[in-house]
């Protein structure tokens, strides 16, 4: 791999497009270690919109580009500027992408979209460069520029030359890989299941080898050599060659004619299937209507219950810290009290045990009382006070004895460790409540977003789309037969064809002249074999490699990594994880999308360029420890990758806790020290109260 | 060209017997087909045209030794 072939996108600009008001950038890491800029908003905020034109910008079309029979209203151009649009005026929106490569900056491409309303009108069309439904009085233009490099003059200059432009990018970034530097990550769940990876496994395998070019190449050199076949025999043969030549354009034409059924009906099928897609997701969103306020109010009563709970634990926690810490701080007391009475015994500032000396006293007075009263200034009475004293003393030294013992007692008692441990029990209890509580509301949050993104009042109904969805259905069960006639049909006429050419063939050996032309057709014939073969020879080359790629990072990164002996592209694209017996394993989800995963990285290595890597919803479709498997890989085995995940707030900031010592992914990415910026998409005001997304770098 | 390097190494490299004059062909062949540009009549002209350039080329030794190989690439199983 070459410097060369190491392209970083720096920044985007974008104005007017999709949710995006004005003008709103993006900046993206090219540092090498914090290679990871995480982008996080929820559903319908923006990430895919954003994702998506940085595909449009590049390749000049859309990812996921709409049929004419779309219901969808929102395209490339904010749409409530398209709906302000007055007659006569204009609206531009546009995506300028700042490319990088080690030296600094490289590219600066901006592509754009001018609406212009032309006239008042009450109907919508679908628009291709919009992408969406519009005012059927607007057009919409587009145009490509970009700032690239001189280097005979040095500096950037502007060129506006689409086609310059795409030679210019190329070869850095064909548009059959860019599958391996903007990948869907809902593409992810497929590799679960390796009849749904199939698909993309034969995609990836025929991307990566260019593979359509032979394809066309053979399909050029077939229909070249018929030519050359039918003048020939038409030369050589007189009327025959001429009859066999007009049968052979006859049976041409129909196989033309076949194949243009065929075609019209796989985009009818496509289509149909894109809008049945449509339609089921609208459904869904009305169904949903129906019921994303039930489920709102469970989630709500969720909160609220999971609310008690804490009150109800915060208040344990109080109840045992006002017993407790009066405890510890008498302990505490106590232990400094123990300490003076030893340094005051030390000192002998308190009195010693009661001694036979002062019992002696007590007994000697004691005696003395001899049926008279003293008197105050009696020697006896002296006496006694003494003796007074030494019960006043020995009382003390009791007390003080007494005392001391009490005090072990407490300190012992008190017992500081359980303390800290039930301390720290419930401490651990309170971050699971707290983190429950934040999920909830993440849900909770996700519910109120999907309220406000149902069909706005008017919307056709459950029950129409549902009529509508069930007669596609229908529909794309004959347009699926009809293409498996057409191609029955093809094959049938294909023999005749086979038929006719060795016709000519015989017309043309035995006229004994053309020779120039019979080798021409023997070239060609000679040439197309040579191609099939070399297409059958890249083909497992490349279902090999990929095997090899993604097996190398498939083993060093997958979870339970000793269940696994191997990946294994099969014969028929399945691709299977292997255990140490040499059987197919079935995958956890967290697992198989580390699988698609490690095949993105795996045909990365195949295709020797370093480009950036944009992954939209990675985390998508799986949950809890998953995620947490999934973010390890993206954070060791992609070191010098420039990577943008676009992730939602609830993949994001918040574990599950369905399993022990499940984190958030924030929590997984931030200490490998990886992350070089975080963003979210936020509701904002524009300078002119118009509401927009916007990037809000996260603190 | 923007050919992958896959498939140009993938033919040129398929074996020491297939004559430089078949693959100078086929590149040629691939230029054409890269533009993208060009209907199916076009590549028919210019097809045939790289085919008569090529076969103007050869001397008769050489001829001999491409129509050989093409031949027995077809009857090869």
């Amino acid at each position: 791999m070459t410097e060369k072939d190491s392209l970083l996108i720096h920044k985007i600009e974008i104005i007017n497009c999709g949710g995006f008001r004005g003008k709103h950038e993006l900046e993206f890491s090219i540092d090498k270690q914090k290679n990871i800029t995480v982008v996080m908003g929820e559903s319908g905020r923006g990430k895919s919109t954003t994702f998506g034109l940085i595909y449009w910008c590049l390749y000049g079309k859309f990812f996921k580009p709409k049929q004419k029979s779309t219901l969808i209203d929102e395209g490339l151009i904010h749409k409530p500027l398209l709906n302000e649009l007055e007659v006569g005026k204009k609206v531009t929106a546009s995506v300028t992408l700042t490319i990088n490569d080690q030296n600094g900056e490289k590219y600066v491409l901006t592509r754009s979209a001018t609406a212009t309303k032309l006239r008042e009108e009450s109907q919508k069309k679908f628009d291709e460069f919009n992408n969406s439904r519009i005012n059927s009085g607007i057009q919409i233009e587009t145009e490509c520029k970009m700032r690239m490099e001189d280097e005979r003059e040095g500096g950037l200059y502007t060129e506006r030359e689409e086609s310059i432009i795409n030679n210019e990018l190329r070869p850095f970034l064909p548009r059959d890989l860019s599958d391996f530097v903007l990948f869907d990550g809902e593409k992810l769940i497929k590799f679960q299941n390796p009849e749904d990876a199939k698909e993309i496994i034969i995609d990836g395998i025929q991307k990566l080898s260019g593979l359509p070019i032979v394809e066309s190449l053979i399909t050029s050199a077939e229909h070249t050599r018929t030519q050359i076949r039918k003048i020939t025999a038409k030369q050589a043969g007189g009327s025959d060659g001429d009859a066999l030549a007009r049968a052979l354009d006859n049976v041409d034409e129909e196989i033309k004619t076949a194949k243009g059924k065929q075609t019209e009906n796989e985009k009818l099928r496509s289509g149909n299937r894109i809008l049945y897609n449509e339609i089921q997701e609208a459904m869904n969103k009305t169904k949903a209507g129906k019921d994303v306020g039930t489920r709102i109010g469970v989630q709500e009563t969720t909160l609220k219950n999971l609310k008690k709970q804490e009150k109800k634990h915060n208040d344990e926690v109080k109840e045992f810290l006002f017993k407790k810490i009066p405890e510890l701080l008498i302990r505490e007391t106590l232990l400094n009290s123990q300490k003076d009475f030893a340094r005051l015994e030390e000192l002998q500032k308190i009195p010693p045990s009661i001694s036979s000396e002062g019992i002696d006293k007590l007994r000697s007075a004691l005696m003395c009382v001899c049926g008279r009263e003293f008197e105050k200034d009696d020697k006896a009475w002296v006496e006694l006070g003494r003796v007074k004293e030494t019960i006043i003393d020995s009382d003390t030294v009791a007390s003080i004895s007494q005392g001391r013992g009490l005090i072990s007692q407490i300190v012992d008692q008190a017992q500081p460790e359980k303390i800290n441990e039930k301390y720290n029990s419930l401490d651990d209890t309170s971050t699971v409540f707290a983190r429950q509580i934040k999920l909830a509301k993440g849900s909770l949050y996700d519910l109120y977003e999907e309220r406000r993104s149902l069909p706005s009042e008017g919307a056709e109904s459950y029950d129409q789309l549902d009529k509508k969805s069930r007669d596609l259905w229908t529909g794309l069960g004959t347009i699926q037969a009809d293409i498996e006639d057409a191609k029955l049909e093809i094959e049938k006429l294909k023999d005749t064809r086979n038929e006719i050419n060795k016709k000519l063939e015989d017309t043309i050996t035995h006229g004994g002249k053309h020779q120039d032309d019979k080798d021409k057709i023997t070239i060609l014939e000679a040439i197309v074999k040579f191609s099939e073969e070399r297409k059958e020879e890249i083909t497992s080359l490349l279902r090999d490699l990929t095997e090899e790629t993604t097996n190398e990072y498939f083993m060093k990164s997958v979870p339970q990594k000793e269940e696994f002996s191997k990946v294994e592209i099969s014969s028929n694209y399945d691709i299977l994880a292997l255990d140490d017996v040499g059987d197919t394993k079935e995958l956890s989800m967290g697992q198989s999308h580390v699988l698609g995963l490690s095949y993105v990285f795996g045909c990365r290595r195949i295709t020797e360029k370093n480009m950036f890597l944009f992954i939209d919803s990675p985390l998508h479709n799986i949950s809890g420890k998953y995620r947490n498997e999934v973010a390890e890989v993206l954070s060791k085995y992609l070191p010098d990758v420039q990577i943008i995940l676009f992730v939602t707030e609830s993949e994001y900031l918040f574990a599950e806790l369905r399993e022990e010592g499940e984190v958030p992914v924030r929590d997984i990415l931030r200490p490998s020290n990886k992350i070089w910026k975080e963003y979210e998409i936020g509701k904002c005001e524009t300078e002119d109260g118009y509401s927009t997304r916007c990037f809000e770098e996260m603190k | 060209m923007t050919i992958n390097q896959i498939i140009s190494s993938n033919f040129h490299d398929a074996d020491d017997d297939v004559p430089a004059e078949i693959l100078e062909i086929i590149d040629k062949f691939f230029e054409i087909e890269d533009t993208g540009t060009y209907g199916e009549s076009s590549k028919d002209k210019m097809y045939e045209q790289i085919l008569k350039n090529a076969l103007q080329k050869f001397e008769e030794a050489k001829r001999k030794k491409v129509m050989t190989w093409c031949k027995e690439q077809i009857t090869n199983d």
